[in-house]
């Protein structure tokens, strides 16, 4: 690859990941009014990491439903429970279990 | 690199205040408020009275009005083409490909 090329595709993915987190804020921000506003955000945010494959950030992992592309609230969206060493995080629109383990 | 009169385009349009300058629909022209959500061909924007509106890109002007804490210190506002900015929102950025780097 060129130096340019190489170039332009840095830039294109230091956008993209400036994009997701900012589209996140967007979603935290406008949940409490127009809650179907930041799951439209969620998903543009997927869809952006997708495209410029762009992991999501660890933090950012478990507010998101990968089922339904729902913002996940725990408490109001999502439900968080322990079990067997396992974190579970329930979306409650369509129910898709996310289980992560832990020590 | 943070927002900027230079990448404004490539980047997300979520969330700016924006202006519509100019449209092909006279009675678009003047709308001012927030931007909610984007599509391919338009804009949603919410008017101050938590109104939406739905502006189409191709045949409008838009000035969009950058945040104070980006890139640019004081605040800045920059004129642009709706038809920059035809494109779905995922594919902007990739249109960057297009420029001439240095």
């Amino acid at each position: 690859m060129s130096k340019s090329r190489k170039k332009q595709k840095n830039l294109m993915k230091d956008l993209a990941k400036q994009r997701i987190e900012r589209l996140f804020k967007l979603a935290e921000a406008s949940y409490s009014v127009h809650p179907h506003r930041s799951d439209r955000y969620v998903t543009l945010a997927r869809r952006i990491g997708m495209r410029y494959r762009i992991r999501l950030p660890a933090s950012l992992r478990r507010r998101v439903c990968r089922s339904c592309n729902s913002y996940l609230v725990p408490g109001s969206s999502s439900k968080v429970r322990l079990k067997k060493g396992t974190v579970c995080i329930i979306c409650l629109s369509c129910g898709r279990k996310m289980c992560i383990p832990y020590k | 690199m943070d927002i900027s009169p230079q990448n404004l385009i490539y980047h997300e349009l979520i969330g700016l205040m924006v202006e519509v300058v100019d449209s092909t629909n006279q009675y678009l022209a003047g709308i001012n408020g927030k931007v909610v959500d984007e599509t391919r061909n338009i804009l949603v924007i919410e008017v101050e009275d938590m109104y939406e509106k739905q502006v189409p890109k191709k045949g409008s002007t838009f000035v969009f009005h950058l945040p104070v804490g980006s890139g640019c210190s004081p605040a800045t506002s920059v004129e642009v083409g709706g038809t920059l900015l035809l494109s779905q929102p995922e594919n902007r950025t990739k249109n960057i490909r297009k420029l001439r780097m240095r």
